[in-house]
């Protein structure tokens, strides 16, 4: 079943990962910008999410799957759709790692994904799992054939 | 030939019944039940059977048409949704189809038409009612392949799939064959109209016109659905497979055996492990080191399989 919040998005049946950033970008009207972090290896955090007022960040964990940093990358939007950066208590038990790494501003609004498993983030993963699923099953024939005629 | 047509109609309708789940819109079973059906009473014995319990005044006929322009509409229905989406209505398709059957019931009871015929427009094409009831059908018919055909061809190059290809390379041949049939039925009412003999050298083409675009709409209709079942089995097959290799890395690595959670599909359980996996070598990276060859591979082909897999595998 997907979550209310995907259905919001209005991604029609080509669900990629490309169509979510786009989505977001639109309903928060700013840039999301993904780039890998060397100095998150050894925080025990495989991305992070930091809402600025201009930009959201997203950092991930260099890798050479594609299917872990898709789903590091879908975990942080993940937290974007949920709005957990507007729940304080998402934050806080997660930023002790990064503490000297990030600016006081960045610290104050960011969000990880880290083996240490609270209710938000189980939440977020859930949803970066059942976008994955929407990728998965998007469509690779033209139009809607293979959903009509397949 | 009424025969072979209705069972190939019936194959591909059985295709289109068994993998019914894996479609959004059922159109096209419609279509091929209702063609099956608009077929199977113009075979001889069905038809003088069923005549005779209406009243013998070859109503079966009119019903058989009628039937065979339902499936038309539903086909037309279900190619503008492939095009437009799930979604897609058009009152101007509902506007069709309903031009289409009141102009064979008004023209139907105009044909002198007093006993059971198994040769309909033969015996009765003479009447120009009978000639406006067959190319009222047919012009519909001609009307849906041509929409159809054009849909298929412009979208063919795009297509990922062979059995997509295939089906809809044979369904685009399928509707050319189609409307040359509906170009050489509308000669024949004419020229039948007209008294002339050449009516006998334009009817040599209808018999396999008719049989080749049955033939190649069928085959072509039931392709796709049937490589996307094909594709799904030996893919479930594929991620059962990963899903237990997986899952001996992982005892292997962690000391401990895999646990899932929740009810999941073969691809979500595949999904799941695979990145549980990736964070512990991120967790612990010397844990690479420890993979085998033969492991790494299970896992790299699990990912592979991840971002092919259907979503209901």
């Amino acid at each position: 079943m997907t979550h209310e919040s995907l259905r919001e998005l209005g991604i029609g049946p080509r669900f990629s990962l490309g169509a979510v950033l786009e989505a977001l970008q639109v309903s928060r009207g700013r840039p999301i910008v993904v780039k890998p972090a060397e100095w998150l290896e050894g925080t025990g955090a495989t991305g992070l999410w930091i809402p600025f007022e201009d930009v959201d960040e997203i950092l991930h964990l260099p890798t050479s799957s594609l299917l872990y940093r898709t789903q590091i990358i879908l975990h942080e939007l993940g937290h974007m759709i949920l709005r957990h950066d507007e729940v304080f208590e998402a934050k806080t038990a997660l930023l002790e790692p990064f503490l000297g790494q990030l600016t006081e501003r960045a610290t104050a609004h960011a969000l990880a994904r880290t083996t240490h498993r609270n209710d938000y983030e189980i939440a977020a993963e859930k949803l970066a799992d059942e976008m994955f699923a929407l990728i998965r099953g998007a469509s690779s024939e033209p139009a809607y054939f293979e959903e009509i005629l397949g | 030939m009424e025969i072979a047509v209705a069972t190939l109609m019936g194959l591909a309708a059985v295709v289109l019944l068994f993998t019914h789940r894996a479609r959004a819109d059922q159109g096209v079973l419609w279509t091929a039940i209702s063609i099956f059906f608009a077929v199977l009473l113009n075979v001889d014995p069905i038809y003088l059977w069923f005549d005779g319990v209406l009243g013998g005044r070859n109503v079966a006929d009119l019903i058989s048409n009628l039937l065979l322009v339902v499936g038309m509409a539903y086909l037309s229905r279900s190619v503008l949704r492939a095009l437009r989406g799930p979604r897609y209505n058009s009152k101007t398709l509902l506007a069709g189809l309903g031009v289409a059957m009141l102009g064979l019931i008004i023209t139907f009871p105009f044909i002198d038409a007093p006993a059971s015929s198994t040769t309909f427009m033969l015996d009765f094409g003479d009447q120009p009612a009978a000639a406006a009831y067959s190319m009222i059908e047919f012009g519909y018919v001609g009307l849906v392949m041509v929409v159809t055909g054009v849909a298929c061809l412009r979208h063919l190059p795009e297509m990922s799939r062979r059995g997509f290809r295939i089906g809809f390379m044979l369904v685009t041949l399928g509707c050319a064959c189609a409307v040359l049939l509906v170009i050489d039925i509308f000669a024949m009412d004419v020229l039948h109209l007209l008294g002339s003999d050449l009516m006998g050298v334009v009817a040599i083409a209808y018999s396999p016109l008719y049989l080749a675009a049955i033939a190649l709409l069928s085959a072509g209709f039931a392709m796709p659905p049937l490589s996307r079942y094909v594709e799904r089995r030996s893919r479930t097959r594929q991620l059962v497979e990963a899903n237990q290799e997986l899952q001996r890395v992982w005892a292997r690595i962690t000391g401990e055996p895999w646990k899932q959670e929740g009810d999941l599909d073969h691809a979500a359980r595949l999904h799941r492990i695979t990145v549980a996996l990736q964070d512990q070598l991120a967790a612990v990276p010397s844990l690479r080191k420890r993979l085998s060859p033969g492991e790494a591979g299970w896992i790299q082909q699990a990912e592979e399989l991840l971002f092919h897999a259907p979503a209901s595998a």
